[in-house]
């Protein structure tokens, strides 16, 4: 009967820890499958022995080296995903067992698999500032390696052999792993205090240990170019832009002190009443999970724009608007888009000949990231945007700054690629299709990318240069985007026409023209739109806006005349009639009076949709 | 006995004679390697050219000669053992014949030579970085042993400061190609201008309440105490649709002295009409070369929205001001080359340790060449005042900062020849008569080093000798000491 009980508790200990990770591993692929191929996008691995080297520069490099590794099947979430959730099984499994963690506590052995979950799937807009190669799967990486330490330090007996040995596994992790093999050595000393070797067995250990552990970091340091401060954390994300150490490094941290305390865990089971393992269990299992739920970063405009930029990214330009017509009519009537959502559904409407007919019938707004660190637009999309508004030298920009701040990422290759081929900068192009040869996942695509570097003619039909192209219509123009990519984009619609232009730019131009709500540029843009596109009837949202102006005060009485829609007269009408009617004050309040149909038009963009905060 | 020495001479056979050379081959046309060190002339103390063969083939031989000394070495890629790369320049001039083995068999490529002339000064300090906009997160300055493939970090900007706070650092300067005597600035975090002088390191602020900033381009007098600096207000814009990509100016410039035994700077040119930039000194130390760009009224030009409206057609002319070293005066300056009138625009001016020539760069505008893919090196004979574009090292890309070695017999010069982007250093010798051969890259340990490398590299400078002070001294110096102010003095006119 004992044993049937025993069994019992066993087979829930055992059941929750495999039901846990097929858990993790379905609600990641789920819910956060966009978030993990952003973390694919924003990282490089390359087969290759010059970038290999690269890594062994510094200690804690090839732990970098085998983060990358393990991150580009990110590439298939659903892979990426499994090698994630299986590398956190086996640490807490490999925790257990080296420790013998005693069954009613033996999910404690899994509180730093957690801690790594929560890290990596809290961070949000901070996936745009991560600098640090490999830093998704280097914690658990690190981690395993700590507990490889451990065994290999308790293996010899001989109190001079573990001198030797504590010795050269410490520096030589130190060398691999960083912090974590630092972190390791404390927890090997913990442990060997626990076991039966000798009093000075344990004394050489802990001397091995504390000497490798302030003298490594400090040979290395005396050796490389870092900065003395960083030795004791390399191999942990650093510093960067405005996220504090303590959030880069904090739950890291932590989770080697976990190992460290688990190191001391009592061993045997407990004594007394047969319920109160299960009820310790059960209250550990809930608090993971709770706090795991509660620190998962779930937020809707989020996930929304991560889709919309793949979308961009991979040319789906019809996707780009579903994606947002999909989530906007999930939201209440004063929800507003992100800017990144707004210029992105712009770039879309453009590139499908739809700006005309729907640009003003999605929310406009400025709804702030939901974000505790400045990350500006153009660290986030700016090589996207600067790329398909037809701004190379935007593009370009954003590609070598973010490579500098936050090093090389396969999306910033794909980009620099594609503005050297614009360029039509054969020997670039080749650098940054070789660096994409040498990847697992992105061959294929730098092969069909450098058709197009030897043969030009093939740009015209291909995506994503087939609707680019219209757009480099433009006279090159020296200015500065320090105001923001977005600000960027609307100077360039709205500057100088170019000489010889494209129906495609004049219609961007002329919807620049109406955000502005500048009735002369407006004017200026609306003849040009008519001039190259001669549209067989005039777009909606062109011709509301059209009517808007030519019934201002000061307009031209020929503007007046022009052959407007009954419907956009009457739209108007009714506008007008609400609008006087109610006297809204401000967009929050127009957004409760006004009815869908007429918040879609430019007429309430033009009155209510004001001081947007632009990126 | 005669058995040993047929022992003795097949182990001397096997040791420096090629087995693997193919006996039977056709010949065929000249191979093409990358880099393209192809009838190149190289310094007799340099690095071994190691180099891709770019050819496809199914296995491939090279064969380098050069007197006596053979070396075979087989596969794509031609990696010349250091020990024995010295042993055949020791012997003059080098052949190197390469054999690629194709369906039909081996075939012997046209042989090329590699040309043995002047040693070079043995280190090359340069800054490596990206080519960014305005990050600058991983900087440093390192010194490459040229005779060698050994590099080391001189500074780097990760030594002092936290990843988000990183310096900016720049314009290292050696005096008369030794190390006794270095500078180079620091901007931002813990900024000042760092000198090492015979042992000493100091941390400077040029910056005065009558000069326009601190210290930018330096140049080290010769013979006395003296470095005269540019003082600049530099902006940079963005081409929207440019292979340029970028275009970095000066609001203001202007050039001043700095005096190191009475720890103060006085103004060589400060005219509010005009932008100076780039000073230079003679071997003798009694002429000063620098460039100028006119700008007109200044509050009118201002108005008119200043250098970042005009940025295209701002122009630099080369001038030269006398000075007497002993008292400090200057005399008038004298315009040397009016560049803007011919549409063109000159800067880095820099006179050859003889004194005989003077390279400088040139393009159609503006004063920050590496971004203008039309910019040239130029060679001016001081002794006529002649100059010519020259050819026969400029590429149709970028080329812009360039050093003289100490012998005055070779050059390193920055070019983006390569790809447009990544800044690559190539040397080249001077003939007697005042003719460049063919440039050819710094060589590298990997020949695919440049293509996989993601940093440029500027400010290239030679020295006879290594840098004497430490990366680690310099950073904790640098860590933990204030830059200290400089005094103001009147200019001294002649």
């Amino acid at each position: 009967m004992n044993q049937k009980k025993e069994n019992n508790k066993t087979s829930l200990i055992w059941y929750s820890r495999l039901i846990l990770p097929v858990a993790l591993w379905v609600i990641l692929n789920l819910c956060s499958a966009d978030f993990l191929l952003k973390v694919e996008e924003r990282s490089h691995f390359e087969f290759d022995w010059f970038w290999f080297t690269g890594f062994l520069k510094e200690p804690s490099g090839l732990l970098s080296w085998l983060g990358l590794f393990f991150t580009q099947f990110l590439y298939l979430p659903w892979l990426g995903s499994l090698l994630w959730v299986l590398l956190l099984t086996a640490s807490g499994e490999l925790t257990v067992k080296i420790f013998k963690v005693p069954g009613y506590l033996s999910v404690l052995a899994y509180i730093p698999a957690f801690i790594f979950v929560v890290y990596n799937m809290s961070m949000g807009y901070m996936v745009y500032l991560m600098n640090h190669p490999g830093y998704f799967f280097m914690p658990v990486l690190g981690y395993l390696w700590a507990l490889f330490t451990v065994v290999i330090i308790r293996k010899p007996h001989n109190p001079a052999s573990s001198l030797i040995i504590t010795i050269i596994i410490g520096f030589a992790g130190y060398y691999i792993a960083g912090f974590y093999a630092l972190a390791a050595l404390i927890t090997a000393c913990a442990d060997s205090f626990r076991s039966d070797r000798s009093r000075l067995s344990r004394i050489l250990i802990l001397t091995a240990a504390a000497i490798t552990i302030v003298l490594s970091p400090i040979l290395m340091v005396s050796t490389t170019e870092y900065y003395i401060g960083t030795g004791w954390t390399l191999g942990l994300p650093d510093h960067v832009h405005t996220v504090p150490l303590l959030r880069m490094q904090g739950a890291l941290i932590l989770a080697m002190i976990v190992l460290l305390l688990i190191s001391l865990l009592p061993h045997g089971e407990l004594n007394g009443k047969k319920y109160i393992p299960i009820i310790i269990q059960c209250a550990l299992l809930v608090g993971i999970i709770a706090s795991t739920t509660i620190l998962w970063y779930k937020d809707a405009n989020f996930k929304t724009e991560l889709r919309m930029i793949r979308a961009a990214d991979n040319m789906k330009w019809e996707e780009v608007t579903r994606i947002l017509e999909k989530a906007s009519q999930s939201q209440d009537s004063d929800w507003q888009p992100t800017r990144v959502m707004v210029m992105l559904k712009d770039l879309a409407l453009i590139k499908t000949g739809k700006d005309g007919d729907y640009a003003f019938s999605f929310s406009d707004g400025s709804c702030e990231q939901k974000r505790k660190w400045d990350v500006p637009m153009s660290i986030q999309i700016g090589h996207t945007l600067g790329f398909h508004y037809g701004i190379p030298g935007l593009c370009q920009r954003w590609c070598f700054e973010t490579s500098t701040i936050l090093g090389w990422k396969n999306i910033i290759f794909k980009y620099s690629a594609m503005t050297a081929i614009l360029f039509n900068n054969t020997a670039l192009s080749e650098k940054f299709l070789t660096k994409m040869d040498n990847t697992l996942f992105y061959r294929k695509w730098a092969k069909e990318q450098r058709k197009l570097v030897y043969d030009r003619s093939l740009m015209q039909k291909t995506a994503p240069y087939d609707l680019v192209l219209p757009l480099l219509c433009h006279e090159d123009r020296i200015t500065s985007d320090l105001e923001g990519c977005e600000t960027f984009i609307r100077r360039h619609f709205t500057g100088p026409s170019p000489v010889h232009s494209t129906p495609m730019y004049d219609r961007a131009a002329l919807l620049f023209a109406m955000k502005s709500k500048d009735p002369t540029l407006f004017w200026t843009r609306f003849f040009l739109y008519l001039d190259s596109n001669n549209p067989k009837s005039i777009d909606r949202f062109y011709q509301e806006a059209a009517y808007l102006f030519s019934q201002q005060d000061n307009s031209d009485p020929l503007l007046k005349a022009l052959p407007f829609d009954e419907q956009t007269k009457n739209l108007y009408k009714s506008f007008q009639n609400l609008a006087q009617r109610t006297g809204p004050k401000d967009l929050e309040e127009a957004n409760r009076i006004f009815p869908a149909n007429l918040r879609h038009t430019f007429f309430y963009y033009y009155y209510y949709v004001n001081n947007l905060k632009l990126f | 006995m005669n058995r040993y020495v047929l022992y003795l001479s097949t182990a001397i056979l096997l040791m420096t004679g090629c087995t693997s050379e193919p006996k039977k081959y056709s010949e065929s046309t000249a191979p093409s390697i990358y880099p393209d060190f192809t009838e190149i002339t190289v310094p007799s103390n340099i690095a071994s050219p190691n180099f891709l063969i770019e050819d496809e083939a199914h296995s491939y031989v090279t064969v380098l000669e050069s007197g006596k000394s053979k070396v075979c070495i087989k596969g794509r890629k031609v990696l010349i053992p250091l020990r024995k790369w010295k042993n055949l320049t020791a012997q003059g001039d080098i052949s190197v014949t390469i054999y690629e083995k194709r369906e039909k068999g081996w075939a012997r490529m046209k042989p090329f030579s590699i040309y043995v002339s002047d040693e070079i000064d043995s280190y090359l300090t340069y800054r490596l970085i990206p080519p960014s906009f305005m990050s600058f997160q991983r900087l440093s300055i390192n010194q490459r042993d040229l005779t060698s493939f050994k590099e080391k970090v001189v500074y780097a900007n990760s030594m002092s400061a936290a990843d988000d706070s990183r310096q900016c650092i720049n314009c290292h300067n050696f005096r008369n190609w030794k190390t006794d005597e270095m500078q180079f600035h620091i901007r931002l975090e813990q900024g000042g201008t760092v000198m090492y002088r015979h042992g000493k390191l100091s941390k400077l602020n040029h910056k005065t309440d009558s000069t326009i900033s601190a210290g930018v381009y330096p140049s080290w007098h010769p013979t006395h105490n003296y470095i005269a600096y540019s003082t600049n207000h530099t902006y940079q814009r963005l081409h929207s649709n440019h292979s340029n990509r970028v275009e970095v100016f000066d609001e203001y410039s202007d050039l001043i002295l700095y005096d190191h035994d009475n720890n103060a700077v006085s103004i060589i040119e400060n005219d509010s009409t005009e932008l100076e930039c780039f000073p230079y000194w003679t071997p003798d130390g009694k002429t000063l070369f620098y460039v100028s760009a006119h700008i007109g009224n200044p509050t009118l030009f201002q108005k008119l929205g200043g250098v970042a409206a005009s940025t295209q057609s701002i122009r630099y002319n080369l001038y030269s001001k006398p000075f007497n070293p002993d008292d400090r005066s200057w005399g008038k300056k004298q315009l040397v080359i009016r560049a803007d009138s011919m549409q063109k625009s000159i800067t880095l001016p820099r006179v050859s340790p003889d004194g005989r020539w003077m390279m400088f760069t040139m393009g159609s505008q503006g004063v920050f060449h590496i971004w203008h893919k039309d910019s040239e090196l130029y060679l001016m004979n001081l002794e006529n005042g002649q100059y010519r574009s020259i050819d026969e090292i400029n590429s149709s890309d970028v080329e812009s900062y360039h050093s003289w070695s100490s012998t005055g017999k070779w050059i390193v010069f920055s070019t983006r020849r390569e790809d447009g982007m990544y800044t690559r250093l190539y040397l080249s010798h001077l003939n007697d008569d005042g003719t460049f051969t063919k440039p050819f890259p710094v060589p590298q340990k990997d020949p695919q080093h440049s293509l996989k490398f993601m940093f440029s590299y500027n400010i290239p400078e030679f020295t006879i000798e290594p840098v004497k002070v430490s990366a680690r001294e310099l950073a904790a110096f640098i860590r933990s000491n204030d830059a200290q102010p400089v005094n103001y003095e009147q200019k001294r006119e002649e």
